[in-house]
């Protein structure tokens, strides 16, 4: 099984770190959480999570180990089939037990900073942009869809190896080089799950009464051949922190094709490539941080209004314009406006030509920043569909937090967020961070 | 007089047309549809601030009568400070006969030993016969030896003490009473808040002494009278203010015959009271001796309101016994809702008047918050009353109502029918009268004095008055002025021209009036001189070397403890002090000797070689009194003005609002001739009497014009507009009147003297006030008939939309408000090193380039949770440019959260936190200085500035030297250069000590923008690492929140070299570097 190459390696590697040359950091996090779905009335969500982290410096560098523990207790979010785990490469699958538990090695990396080049070698998550919450550059790192996107980034981005250079260029620029050796994609939320896609903008609408194939999707696997490549140039210019990136990358969501063999419907899933250029810019101006970034993808697929082969294929060009605003004390404001244009074949797209959505977050923090409270908004302007997220955060002691929220999306089924309005759900969780 | 015709002619006007109700009318309505509700939601706003009310502190020390930064009181804390002087309590020992006998010395002796034990009684701050010390001379020199060692057994030794006495001036007068029958024990307080237990403590030690045959022991002294000062009148109120309540409710029952009436006008007298009380104790003002008065004149202002709609509900009620209960509600409000309205528009202009013309705290806030109870008072007078009516649906009393139907009036309205005749038929010679009064009145205006004594303040019948006039007697006096000698250098008090200043000060002190003595260093110095000379009397002189001077103290020391002269001259010998007996504490004594010594110090003292600057209770007296007259006399005008332009514009006529004023201010003008008359003078109580009678005078006159327009609009004949008005409104009026003076005469029932004169002449304006109004304004209106009463007409009835003419009302006040000024005293020139060079010592400390240091955070909250946090940081300059990052370490929640820091000199910073959670390093906008520091007790200015201080910010002013765990530091003031950096910083004041020898703020002190205390920081574990001063630990206490924050920095490193990239955005995301 795929398992066993992590398991070895992460054996390996946890006994290399326990070696008495050097004395080992450890820390962790024990995080649980509970969410509970008001629209089907039943329990969504009962996960407990492990996280430890080791590090250990050697005579060059330190090499840092994360490694997670889930046991889901109720675990309706999980699949029992393995066919999922076809969006991870050989190298990056987990050990999972059943569908309740799961063993896995998030990140193992060695880095070395010296005069002009950092150094990060290893299963790491690289972030690039400045939009929060939709992503336009952020594209390096897949992610998963098990709970849409209410999970926190750090937790549902999935790590990759990859060789990660920064190398100092001038005085206040830096280049950044990317090989991602690993080509894990998107990990999408079991069918049966609460979050399922079942938008059309993402999945083709099966028509009744006809039997579908649905052939599973082939993740590349040629070595570097398949490796995918990445580039930015960040600076710091006149109080603005600029970047130019480049991104040649397998598309993490495989393109879902479909024709009629027969009597039925054959299903084919590939990973297709693309280039990604794109920008970013952000700066401070008194009270209010203004950030923005654009990215022009090619050879985006996209699902089309006819059936077969289900998608179009166009080049994407996105931004964001994002506004924050400090004015008041312990409260930060922010809105932001999403824009993407479709560029030909436009009129065939589900998607339309041009789309935009907009979100608005609110966080306030009480009691000398140990109660957070915050709310955010995700609104589609073409669906009239979005999501609303309510969060309040307490730190109970220094290393235990503790929160409350809830999860309402609404609008029409067909939409990205609308297709979950049966999925609103309360949760409950605790963080308790050790040493 | 025809009652059915008016109800005829009511009955068509009741409902004139069937258009669109009015918003009042609407209003109304809504309010008795709900009754329930609004009656309960009353209720629990009442119950919510009533919870509140426990909150209230307060404050009757007197020096509460001065602002906090007054310049004067400043001062005299500084010279508690130096030489442990302040108001100390006077006990009198008197003799019938001589006081010299074995058991009169020996009771002074065991009365200084039990008094030095009393808590709060400075042990060593005794002055006594058992204390002092003679100085004689012998052979060998020099002999310093108390007068009593022990206590007598002979009377050898008492002749002995009589004759070291009588050969020592400095002590006669002061110590031994001029005519030999008395002695003085002299005790100064550690605490002057607890002063007035104190001196029970005094008393009850005192009363508890066996003492001999023929001697009585008398307690008094300035620490006496400010300790009993404000509980004393305080007490006396608390008594009285429910008596008046009583009366006051007894009055309306008789007006009324209903119980259920004098229920809801105490319901609003209460929520008036307790809103009140609530908002002090959200706004953190605390009750003040003269906020005593504040209920008093609530409750008969609340009650005012009630009346006034209850009477004309009930005579609707007569009028009209079938209509719908509710239906005479809404009608009886819709009457009087406008000149309710416009009294208390009137009434809070009054009262504005006062505080924005007043100096002191406490008048100041007596003026807002009794402005902001007359308006509670009106709220609820407007909605929870109608609503409690609605729900009680009391019916009017039958008789009351047979009465009112008909012509036969009761007793009451019989009475003010009989004026209203006079007032018709002699209206000329009503207003030659007050043409005379108001000659009188301001002719006697003139004549007025203004004084304080504070002693009078008490009853001549309390021990403490008694004990005050012994003293003052038998004695030098109890009052004290203090004037400190300043020097440049240590041991300038040595130098002989100084000592030859003070000495001739000293004489020209006792040349003034009520000035019976003058002590100082020089007098100890001259009996020196005196024993070290053979004794001659005229050998009581200085001596004119500065050596041998300094021999002398040495001399003295060497026998004697050099402590015994801390109250006169400071440890250095560089400060000395001069103090000025008095006999009287009276204004008007003190302000000949306070101005005459300030000319003499200005002209003949103040040079190269020293500076005198007064000080002492009698110099904060002066202060406190000499502006009284003008802020009195600005406060009427200004009322007046406000009364007068509030009238005017509801009124809309000019001419309407100076016939409002007419009653007011003939009422003042008769006060002030009865204050000429019975010789009250205009002090810090009486003052305050102008304010009250314009805020309830001005409501006859109000009621008064706007009836006479709605009946003349009515009748459009003057002679029934008279006849109507006085027994309806009349009568309320009267009934007004009588709640006001009978309550407020309560007041004259007081002991307290204060109290018992404010209530008289309360009493005498409120009264004048209502006689005026009934008589002289409807006489004016008759003969002159001017236009704002005629020019109305029929539709000018209740139907009018008066809501513009309100508003406008409501701006002006509200901008009269907003334009308040203040006066700043600016604070006097210090005298050490000058703040600002100190502020630059302290920025110019060295920092190092560069800095890596571990940071243990220590958060606890008020409840004493405990949260630790640990970093990392690193700083580093790049020329004017300082470069910041912190890396949280632990615990695992936070850990690789980083800050980042550019810190420009000249424009704003630019900042980055990297979020963990979010795997990105985000621009977050320079933060305002005075926000907090991630969660710490800190602001982001604190952090930044690192122990200095910005030079920008603040005007420094150095206050005075201190000790901090046997480290001498200085203490140096900064207050916000304006109000908008005060604002942006959160501080309205700072305080820095710092020490001397290195420049570094060992210890600082914050108060936000409302002067309260907000923080303490202290810092500690000073010391030097890699050769520069580094505080290890720095400890915060927010007062206001009761968060603490500990600060304890380690392994903290100068010399490692901090690569520059670790100042970048990338750099964070990195995690913590290792």
């Amino acid at each position: 099984m795929n398992a066993n190459v992590n398991t070895v390696l992460g054996t390996l590697v946890l006994t290399c770190l326990t070696s008495t040359a050097f004395a080992v950091e450890v820390s962790g996090m024990l995080k649980n959480q509970t969410a509970y779905g008001t629209g089907e009335e039943a329990l969504q969500q009962q996960e407990w999570l492990l996280d430890a982290e080791f590090n250990r410096e050697f005579y060059q560098g330190d090499l840092t180990a994360i490694t997670r523990v889930r046991w889901d207790s109720d675990s309706s979010l999980n699949s029992s089939q393995t066919s999922s785990d076809d969006s991870f490469s050989n190298e990056s699958a987990a050990f999972k037990t059943g569908k309740e538990g799961l063993v896995e090695l998030r990140e193992l990396y060695w880095q070395l900073a010296t005069e002009d080049i950092y150094w990060r070698i290893g299963k790491q998550q690289v972030v690039w942009g400045e939009a929060d919450g939709l992503k336009l550059l952020d594209k390096i790192n897949p992610q998963s869809y098990r709970e849409f996107t209410l999970d926190n980034f750090d937790d549902s981005r999935i790590p990759l190896w990859m060789v990660n250079a920064e190398i100092n260029v001038g005085e206040d620029s830096v280049l950044q080089a990317l090989l991602i050796t690993d080509t894990t994609g998107h990990e999408l939320a079991d069918s049966n799950s609460p979050f399922a896609f079942t938008s059309p903008l993402l999945v083709p609408q099966a028509p009744a009464g006809v039997s579908i194939e649905i052939q599973d999707a082939q993740a590349p696997d040629d070595g570097l051949k398949d490796s995918d490549l990445g580039l930015r140039l960040v600076s710091f210019v006149s109080g603005w922190d600029v970047s130019i990136n480049y991104l040649y990358h397998y598309v993490d969501t495989p393109v879902v094709r479909a024709s009629l063999q027969g009597n039925g419907i054959l299903v084919q899933q590939e990973y297709e490539r693309s280039h990604l250029l794109g920008g970013s810019a952000s700066t401070s101006l008194g009270q209010w941080i203004v950030r923005t970034e654009l990215a022009y993808e090619t050879d985006q697929y996209l699902r089309s209004e006819a059936s077969f082969p289900g998608v179009i294929k166009s080049d994407l060009a996105s931004y964001v314009v994002g506004l924050d605003w400090q004015g008041w004390s312990d409260q930060f404001i922010s809105l932001q406006v999403f824009q993407s244009h479709i560029l030909s074949n436009a009129s065939q797209a589900v998607l339309d030509k041009q789309d935009s959505k907009m979100s608005f977050m609110w966080e306030s923090k009480f009691l000398n920043e140990t109660l957070t409270l915050e709310a955010l908004a995700l609104y589609s302007i073409n669906d009239e569909d979005g999501v609303n997220q309510v969060n309040l955060n307490y730190n109970y002691e220094a290393n235990i937090d503790v929160y409350l929220g809830f999860d309402h999306f609404y609008g029409d089924s067909q939409g990205l967020f609308g297709q979950f309005d049966n999925s609103d759900r309360v949760i409950a969780g605790l963080n308790w961070g050790f040493e | 007089m025809n009652y059915d015709q008016l109800t005829l002619d009511e009955g068509s006007a009741q409902h004139p047309q069937k258009s669109e109700p009015s918003g009042a009318e609407s209003f109304f309505r809504k309010v008795v549809s709900h009754p329930k509700k609004i009656v309960l939601a009353s209720f629990l706003l009442l119950f919510a601030m009533g919870a509140l009310v426990p909150g209230i502190q307060k404050d009757t020390r007197s020096d509460a009568f001065l602002a906090d930064d007054n310049p004067a009181l400043v001062y005299r804390e500084k010279v508690k400070k130096l030489f442990g002087l302040s108001d100390p309590m006077v006990v009198s020992v008197v003799s019938e006969g001589s006081i010299f006998s074995i058991e009169a010395l020996n009771a002074i002796y065991d009365l200084s030993e039990v008094i030095s034990d009393i808590h709060n009684i400075d042990p060593d701050g005794i002055t006594s016969l058992a204390t002092e010390n003679n100085i004689s001379g012998t052979e060998e020199g020099m002999e310093v030896s108390s007068f009593m060692e022990d206590k007598l057994t002979s009377q050898e030794e008492v002749n002995a003490i009589k004759k070291a006495l009588r050969d020592f001036p400095l002590y006669q007068g002061s110590l031994l009473a001029n005519d030999e029958t008395a002695s003085l024990i002299v005790a100064e307080l550690l605490d002057e808040t607890l002063a007035e237990q104190t001196y029970k403590d005094v008393t009850a030690a005192v009363n508890n002494y066996p003492l001999p045959k023929g001697l009585s022991v008398h307690v008094a002294g300035e620490g006496a009278i400010s300790g009993f000062f404000g509980t004393y009148i305080d007490t006396d109120a608390r008594r009285l203010n429910p008596l008046a309540g009583l009366i006051i409710t007894l009055i309306i029952i008789v007006a009324f015959r209903r119980l259920g009436v004098a229920l809801a006008g105490n319901l609003i007298i209460a929520a008036s009271v307790v809103m009140t009380v609530a908002a002090m104790v959200i706004f953190d003002v605390p009750f003040y001796v003269i906020t005593n008065a504040l209920p008093v004149i609530l409750i008969g202002i609340a009650v005012a309101d009630s009346i006034h709609i209850y009477s004309e509900y009930f005579e609707r009620r007569a009028r009209h016994p079938q209509e719908d209960i509710k239906e005479s509600i809404v009608q009886a409000l819709l009457e009087m809702w406008r000149p309710i309205t416009l009294t208390t528009f009137t009434t809070v202009a009054g009262f504005l008047g006062l505080s924005f013309a007043a100096y002191m705290p406490p008048f100041q806030a007596f003026g807002y918050f009794t402005a902001f109870g007359v308006a509670m008072a009106w709220l609820y007078s407007l909605i929870f009353l109608p609503a409690l009516m609605a729900l009680l649906k009391t019916e009017v009393q039958a008789g009351l109502a047979k009465k009112m139907r008909s012509d036969d009036h009761d007793a009451f309205a019989k009475v003010m029918v009989v004026l209203g005749n006079f007032t018709q038929k002699n209206a000329k010679f009503i207003v030659a009268s007050a043409l005379v009064i108001f000659v009188v009145g301001a002719f006697s205006a003139s004549k007025i004095i203004v004084n304080e004594d504070r002693i009078t303040n008490f009853h001549p019948s309390e021990p403490l008055y008694k004990a005050d006039r012994v003293i003052n007697q038998h004695f030098d006096g109890t009052s004290y002025l203090d004037i400190v000698i300043e020097t440049p250098e240590d041991e300038g008090v040595f130098e002989p021209e100084v000592l030859k200043k003070i000495e001739a000060l000293q004489e020209y002190a006792r040349t003034l009036p009520h000035v019976n003595g003058a002590t100082s260093i020089v007098d100890y110095l001259k009996q020196m001189n005196r024993s070290l000379n053979g004794g001659e009397k005229d050998q009581y002189s200085l001596p004119t070397d500065k050596d041998l001077i300094a021999q002398y103290f040495l001399l003295y020391a060497a026998s004697s403890d050099p402590s015994d002269f801390e109250e006169e001259v400071d440890y250095d010998y560089r400060l000395a002090n001069v103090r000025v007996v008095l006999n009287s504490g009276a204004y008007i004594d003190s302000k000949i000797v306070v101005e005459a010594m300030q000319a003499y110090i200005d002209e003949n003292v103040n040079d190269e070689l020293l500076t005198a600057t007064l000080s002492g209770r009698v110099l904060l007296t002066y202060h406190w009194i000499k502006d009284i007259g003008v802020s009195h006399f600005s406060g009427v005008v200004l009322a007046l003005f406000l009364v007068w332009l509030v009238s005017s514009v509801l009124f809309r006529s000019a001419v309407a609002g100076m016939y409002a004023l007419i009653p007011v201010l003939t009422s003042i003008l008769l006060v002030y001739a009865s204050m000429a008359f019975l010789s009250i003078s205009l002090g810090v109580g009486t003052s305050m009497f102008a304010a009250v009678a314009i805020g309830l005078g001005v409501d006859f006159a109000i009621h008064t014009l706007d009836r006479l327009k709605v009946l003349y609009g009515k009748t459009q004949d003057m002679e029934k507009t008279l006849q109507q008005f006085y027994p309806s409104t009349g009568r309320a009026l009267f009934f007004n009147v009588l709640a006001l003076a009978l309550g407020f005469g309560v007041l004259t029932l007081s002991k307290v003297i204060p109290l018992n004169s404010f209530g008289l002449i309360v009493a005498i304006s409120v009264v004048s006030s209502f006689l005026v109004s009934l008589t002289l304004l409807p006489a004016l209106v008759q003969l002159i008939k001017p236009k704002f009463v005629v020019g109305g007409s029929m539709k000018n009835t209740q139907a009018k939309d008066n809501s513009p003419s309100l508003k406008v009302a409501s701006i002006l006040v509200v901008a009269a408000v907003m334009g308040y000024g203040l006066l700043d005293n600016q604070a006097q020139a210090s005298i050490m090193p000058s703040g600002l060079d100190i502020a630059e010592n302290i920025n110019q400390v060295e920092e190092g380039v560069q800095q890596t240091r571990k940071l243990h955070m220590k958060m606890v909250d008020r409840r004493g949770k405990v949260r630790e946090r640990f970093t990392l940081g690193f700083r580093k300059y790049y020329g004017d440019e300082k470069r910041t990052v912190l890396f949280y370490l632990k615990p695992r929640n936070i850990k690789d959260t980083a800050f980042l820091t550019y810190d420009y000199s000249q424009k704003e910073d630019d900042q980055w936190l990297y979020l963990p959670a979010l795997r990105k390093a985000r621009r977050i906008s320079a933060s305002d200085r005075g926000d907090y520091f991630l969660g710490t007790d800190y602001t982001y200015e604190d952090i930044k500035k690192e122990g200095k201080v910005e030079t920008r910010d603040y005007n420094f002013k150095t206050l005075s030297e201190e000790t901090i765990n046997g480290t001498q530091v200085y203490l140096v003031e900064g207050m916000p250069k304006d109000k908008k950096i005060a604002k942006e910083l959160g501080y309205g004041k700072a305080h820095w000590w710092v020490d001397p020898s290195n420049w570094v703020v060992l210890k600082a002190k914050y108060w936000d923008t409302k002067l309260n205390e907000l923080k303490t920081l202290n810092m500690g574990d000073v010391r030097k690492v890699d050769g520069i001063w580094t505080r290890h630990t720095m400890k915060v206490v927010n007062h206001k929140s009761g968060h603490k924050t500990e600060f304890t920095f380690s392994e903290v490193d100068y010399e490692k070299d901090v690569k520059d990239k670790i100042f970048t955005r990338q750099a964070i995301t990195r995690g913590v570097p290792r």
